[in-house]
């Protein structure tokens, strides 16, 4: 079967397993309604370019610690960027790239997560990109 | 320096060679990097990522062309542009083959763009960074 890139209600409903299958291969299927496009299907997994390592698992730990630690630094942090060490704060600043900096030269191979407190992940803008 | 436009894109395009290293790293890849104004942090094929195994700093959430964000990881590298090393500079991760050079490195860079001569001139400044050169 050949997939179109853009479907409509009726061939989504028709051909939904195909569909679905195309996209877990990571192709996006537009879906559009009325002809105009309403809804993409795209692959449930993004790995965010992890790369596997087990730097990376450590980095994962301490990203755990922040989620957990994060509701009780509220009150002393909000709004600004904290280091998170061996499950605890190692530092704190305004800019998260700076912070990430000093605590290379401080930590060296040790890992560590930069968080910002009470607020989203930092939104940056690849507009060249299709990002999956 | 001074470069030709890489006929490798169509049309060609600005890229410059980097040299990447982990943090305080002394194994480097040089890679090419287009030129990527719109971008706001550079990004670096997986391939370098993996092999020079970048630490992970936080996460942020990227949208592209579609402007649909999603979770990236942000790493982070010491990069050798134009013969200057700035250290512990945020990277993205993707699957293209080469690395962009986003406005997270060309703030810190003079950047002159001649299309119809198809080259480009980039130097970076001298404020308090040190030179080096890869071993």
């Amino acid at each position: 079967m050949v997939v179109p890139s853009s479907v409509g209600i009726r061939e989504l409903k028709r051909d939904a397993a195909k569909l679905v299958q195309h996209a877990a291969r990571g192709e996006r299927v537009l879906v559009t309604r009325y002809g105009k496009p309403a809804a993409q299907l795209v692959p449930a997994q993004n790995d965010g370019g992890r790369v596997e390592s087990p730097r990376m698992r450590a980095w994962e730990r301490e990203r755990a610690a922040f989620a957990r630690l994060e509701p009780r630094l509220r009150r002393r942090y909000l709004g600004r960027w904290v280091g998170i060490s061996a499950g605890r704060v190692v530092s704190v600043g305004k800019d998260p790239e700076a912070l990430a900096r000093s605590l290379f030269r401080r930590l060296r191979a040790q890992a560590f997560f930069v968080g910002r407190v009470g607020a989203p992940p930092q939104l940056v803008d690849l507009p060249g990109f299709e990002l999956r | 320096m001074r470069r030709r436009y890489s006929t490798a894109f169509e049309p060609p395009a600005p890229v410059v060679p980097l040299v990447v290293r982990a943090p305080g790293g002394a194994d480097w890849v040089s890679v090419d990097a287009k030129i990527d104004t719109g971008a706001d942090v550079s990004t670096l094929p997986r391939h370098v990522a993996s092999r020079l195994d970048l630490p992970a700093v936080r996460v942020a959430r990227a949208a592209g062309f579609s402007g649909v964000p999603v979770e990236v990881i942000v790493y982070a590298a010491d990069v050798d542009l134009d013969g200057t090393r700035i250290e512990a500079v945020d990277v993205l991760v993707t699957e293209r083959p080469y690395a962009l050079l986003g406005r997270n490195l060309l703030r810190r860079a003079v950047l002159h763009l001649h299309g119809p001569g198809e080259r480009l001139e980039l130097s970076i400044g001298s404020s308090g960074r040190r030179r080096s050169q890869p071993k």
